[in-house]
């Protein structure tokens, strides 16, 4: 856990800090399970640039009908945690930064225990929200350092801190471990 | 061994713990029992099996480590799929390509774009992680992963203008070149997959063959357990019977041990008691004590040990060296440290001897410690200690008890002879010159002591012993030899010139008045000086002939001290001769009382006689001047006077009634009381009249205010008996002792009477003592009336009566004429 959670998470810049506070609320208010309507949610800002995230289905904040659609700036504020782990794909160790995926699940106000993954290839797959409880699994932005382009698993890629659990290391977590994600479901 | 367990414990130990012994010492026999060399096999087979159970045990994980490593190669990363979804991401960009030539498909440049982005991704994906380690196991593979990346590149500028007409096409032709060479990767990748799943299931087989042979292995251990198992268990039957009996014994000596242990615990209790009361013995004796090993440390002291020498039992604790324990004794300071150094000094020399020491040091303050040194068997020695310093001062007191007078504190003469001997040594050894001894009596104490108590004269002693003391130098002794008798060793080289100043400066102080409990009290010293070496050269010889000058100056009539001169001694001789034959003479009937007859001048005949006493010795007739002071001092004159008493009125009741007898009373007869008893006896016995009795005192009875002697003559008086004065007028004050008895005659000394003749001044005493006695109702002998001249004169004078030889000497009884006075009288008158 020490290993997958990196620097810019505690002692990065103000608004990494605050965003972590507010993940860490909002993880807790999540995980208590608390019913629709019993919090007041901020109202989510609409995208200033071009999307590269939209999430839909059992959310309470939207910003675009009845989804929520994130630009690169709007992902950024909520934080960016760093995972550094050997992954199948790549030789050697990678540095992979990112949202929290328990982080954004709080900031769409998701319910659902179920969440697709939609990548831009039409990969889909299927990921227990509760993995994001029991893992600090990020949509990273970023691999050593660099926004990551279609052309290297870009926009998103959500990682699995696989370094730091060998149930992790399995084929089942690997699938889940979609990249050139643009769209989130929550069933 | 159960047996020989309790036999060999003779130690003691608490009985739980033998108990668990006891029962600790079953097992031990159970394993004894067995047969060994079947014991040691079936140990060994035994530990062979376990050892083979655990071998399998560990291989078994391994072998499960290895299993799960290869089920998760097995599940590791599916390279297949990975390099397969490059066909199909292929064929959705020819399908986009594709829809760009139909009017309304929505397709656009972007999409194409991003499609291309997707497979450069996978080529990306192909060419790196463990995709990687596939394609670069063929040059055909990863020839074929350059083709497609080529084949994006190109793409690219064609995609970006695919609104120009043949472009699509163009595209379209330039991406089904992959088509082929995708599907033989995809093939490749397959194939690749399936040798590895090949792989996969040999190892699984393999473990499977293992894990078949490790059960086959344990199921066999399993068997051989249970065979050696059935086996311990008929040994263990066997020596069922075995055990039973050993553990009867084990209870039975477990018993015994129990009985023991109980012993021992009273035997504990005794000793503890024996303890307690031995530590209350040592707490509570007298002495301190200590006790010191062979080592020299302290074994134990007692709580005496430490008040005596003012330690805290912190400073003596057992185990402590003694030389330690001694320092702290020193430096406590109850004792001067030269007392307590010298003391262990001793000790220390007696350590390692054998026998019992007693011994005792004293300090300059009288402090004193007696020590009792015991040295013991093994080195070691105990000591006890006691302060005796009470028992010194006792016995200092005592001894000065036993050399010193208690009431005037003046050495006695035990010491007064250890001084006399110690001047007699230096005498000799002449380092001092000669010495004086000194005897000395009080005259006349008996009266005081008699007349005013034996308080009074006490007193008197006191006073005595205190100015002689003032009277000699510290270097002289002055003690009290007993009752009133006085000594004193006076040193010096100037004799007898010191002697002679001393003797002076002593008869002044002694005669010097004492006012004792309101008593003016007179007395004089009487003594005797020896000289050293003059007089005699033993202390015996010096104090007898002080003794004998003594005897002398009290035979000259005392108040004066006088020396020795050697013919003292057979003066003195001739007078223990006297007192010898006086103390036989009365029963001897030596005695013979001679009458002297008083001759009434009115009417000129005899009106009485005098009795006066002859002493026929065997050698010859003894003087009365010689004997009597010999009988006074002897107190033979008590028995003497008595006789003459009654010898006298025996006499006398013959003659004539008118005619009286006078008897001479000694003072000393007034001392007891038998006096007026004797008078009375010797009326009764005679049966002479009382008025016929006339009894004669000198002063002496009236002395010192003698009230007893006033009240025995009221007494005699009173019987009827005539109380005459004697010797009137040589006293010091013969007129008080008128006023003090109403006397019933005066006798007149003879003096006066022989002074008549030539002193006109003595006829007038005479005449005015003759006149005061018919004033006072008295009557009035002239004694000593030798010549008609002294009758005359008599008569002139006044006197009633006269005696003298001019009427005849004294006569026996027998020779007594009692009517021819008047003739004689006639021949005196003319």
């Amino acid at each position: 856990m020490r290993n997958a959670l990196g620097k810019d998470a505690t002692g990065g810049n103000a608004t990494g800090r605050r965003a972590l506070l507010a993940s860490g609320l909002g993880s807790g208010a999540w995980l208590a399970g608390m019913g629709p309507g019993q919090t007041a949610w901020a109202a989510l800002a609409a995208p200033a640039s071009k999307p590269i995230l939209t999430v839909s289905g059992l959310i309470r904040s939207t910003n675009q009908d009845t989804q929520a659609a994130f630009d690169r700036p709007m992902l950024e504020q909520l934080g960016l945690t760093t995972i550094e782990t050997a992954t199948p794909w790549y030789t050697g160790k990678t540095r992979f930064e990112g949202v929290l995926m328990s982080r954004l699940m709080d900031e769409v106000g998701a319910y659902g225990d179920r969440m697709t993954a939609f990548a831009l290839n039409d990969y889909t797959t299927e990921i227990p929200v509760a993995d994001f409880r029991r893992f600090p699994v990020i949509l990273a932005m970023k691999r050593d350092g660099e926004y990551m382009p279609v052309r290297d698993k870009g926009p998103l890629f959500i990682v699995y801190p696989f370094d730091s659990d060998a149930e992790l290391r399995s084929q089942k977590y690997y699938s889940r471990s979609a990249w050139q994600v643009a769209r989130l479901n929550i069933t | 061994m159960a047996g020989g367990t309790p036999e060999h414990h003779l130690t003691y130990v608490p009985a739980s713990t033998a108990v668990t012994l006891a029962k600790a010492g079953v097992p031990g026999l159970d394993s004894g029992v067995m047969p060994s060399k079947d014991g040691r096999l079936t140990r060994t087979v035994l530990a062979g099996v376990i050892a083979l159970i655990a071998g399998a045990a560990v291989y078994t994980s391994v072998l499960i480590v290895e299993r799960q490593s290869a089920l998760r190669s097995v599940s590791r990363y599916n390279v297949t799929w990975l390099v397969s979804q490059a066909a199909t991401e292929l064929g959705k960009l020819q399908q986009r390509v594709t829809a760009t030539a139909l009017p309304g498909s929505g397709v656009d440049e972007d999409e194409i774009q991003l499609w291309l982005d997707v497979l450069a991704n996978r080529v990306g994906l192909l060419r790196s992680g463990e995709v990687a380690e596939f394609t670069r196991t063929d040059p055909a593979i990863a020839a074929i992963v350059d083709q497609v990346a080529a084949v994006v590149d190109q793409a690219r500028p064609l995609a970006d203008s695919l609104a120009r007409p043949g472009t699509a096409l163009q595209l379209y032709r330039l991406l089904g070149q992959l088509d082929v060479p995708l599907s033989r990767l995809a093939v490749a990748a397959n194939a690749h997959a399936g040798t590895q799943v090949d792989a996969d299931q040999r190892d699984l087989s393999r473990l499977h063959w293992m894990f078949s042979a490790l059960l086959l292995a344990l199921l066999a251990c399993g068997g051989l357990l249970l065979a050696l198992l059935s086996r311990s268990r008929r040994a263990l039957q066997a020596t069922g019977a075995d055990l039973a009996s050993a553990n009867a014994a084990v209870r039975a000596a477990n018993h015994q041990l129990q009985q023991r242990n109980a012993a021992l615990q009273d035997r504990d209790q005794e000793l503890l008691t024996q303890n307690q009361r031995f530590e209350a013995a040592l707490d509570n004796m007298s002495q301190a004590l200590c006790m010191v090993g062979p080592d020299g440390r302290l074994i134990v002291c007692n709580r005496r040990f430490l008040q005596l020498f003012g330690l805290g039992s912190a400073m003596a604790r057992p185990g402590t060296d003694v030389a330690e324990v001694w320092r702290r004794v020193s430096d406590a300071g109850q004792f001067q440290r030269a007392l307590t150094e010298r003391m262990f000094a001793q000790q220390s020399s007696l350590i390692g001897g054998r026998e019992l020491s007693g011994f005792f040091h004293e300090d300059t303050d009288g402090r004193a410690v007696s020590v009792s040194h015991q040295p013991m068997l093994d080195g070691g020695w105990v000591a006890t200690y006691e302060d005796i310093s009470d028992r010194r001062r006792t016995e200092a007191r005592i001894s000065f008890m036993a050399h010193h007078d208690a009431l005037t504190s003046l050495p006695n003469r035990v010491l007064f002879r250890e001084h006399l001997e110690y001047a007699l040594t230096n005498a000799r050894r002449g380092t001092d010159g000669g010495f004086a001894v000194f005897c000395l009596d009080l005259d006349r104490f008996k009266d005081v002591n008699d007349t005013l108590g034996h308080h009074v004269g006490d007193m008197l002693l006191e006073v005595v012993a205190q100015r002689l003391r003032e009277c000699v130098r510290g270097s002289d002794t002055v003690a009290r030899l007993g009752g009133d008798e006085f000594a004193i060793l006076q040193v010096g080289s100037d004799q007898p010139a010191a002697a002679e100043a001393l003797a002076g400066r002593l008869t002044t102080a002694i005669a010097a008045p004492y006012d004792l409990a309101g008593h003016r009290v007179h007395v004089s010293v009487s003594g005797g000086i020896t000289l050293c070496p003059d007089d005699g050269s033993s202390s015996e010889r010096l104090l007898k002939n002080a003794d004998m000058a003594l005897y002398q100056a009290k035979g000259d009539g005392r108040s004066h001290i006088c020396f020795y001169k050697p013919e003292m001694e057979a003066r003195l001789q001739a007078r223990r001769l006297i007192e010898v034959d006086l103390a036989v003479a009365l029963q001897n009937g030596e005695f013979e009382v001679y009458y002297h007859p008083l001759v009434a001048l009115q009417g000129e005949q005899v009106a009485g006689f005098e009795a006066l006493l002859r002493w026929h010795h065997p050698h010859g007739m003894i003087q009365p001047s010689h004997f009597i002071p010999i009988a006074e001092d002897t107190g033979l004159i008590v028995a003497i006077g008595d006789w003459v008493l009654r010898q006298a009125c025996k006499d006398a009741v013959q003659w004539p009634p008118h005619i009286r007898v006078s008897v001479n009373l000694s003072s000393v007869q007034f001392r007891g009381k038998s006096l007026i008893q004797s008078v009375a006896d010797a009326l009764a016995e005679s049966g002479l009249p009382a008025g016929r009795l006339e009894l004669e005192v000198t002063e002496s009875v009236l002395l010192a205010d003698n009230e007893a002697n006033v009240e025995a003559l009221h007494e005699l008086q009173a019987l009827g008996v005539r109380i005459s004065m004697d010797d009137f007028g040589t006293g010091y004050s013969s007129l008080s002792y008128l006023r003090q008895f109403p006397f019933n005659n005066i006798k007149i000394d003879q003096s006066f009477i022989r002074e008549m003749v030539r002193s006109p001044d003595c006829i007038a005493i005479v005449t005015s003592i003759a006149s005061l006695a018919v004033s006072l109702g008295m009557t009035t002998t002239a004694e000593g009336v030798e010549t008609a001249e002294h009758l005359h004169l008599a008569r002139q004078a006044g006197c009633t009566e006269v005696q003298g030889f001019l009427f005849g000497r004294p006569k026996p009884s027998s020779e007594v004429d009692t009517s021819g006075m008047r003739t004689t009288l006639a021949v005196a008158s003319i």
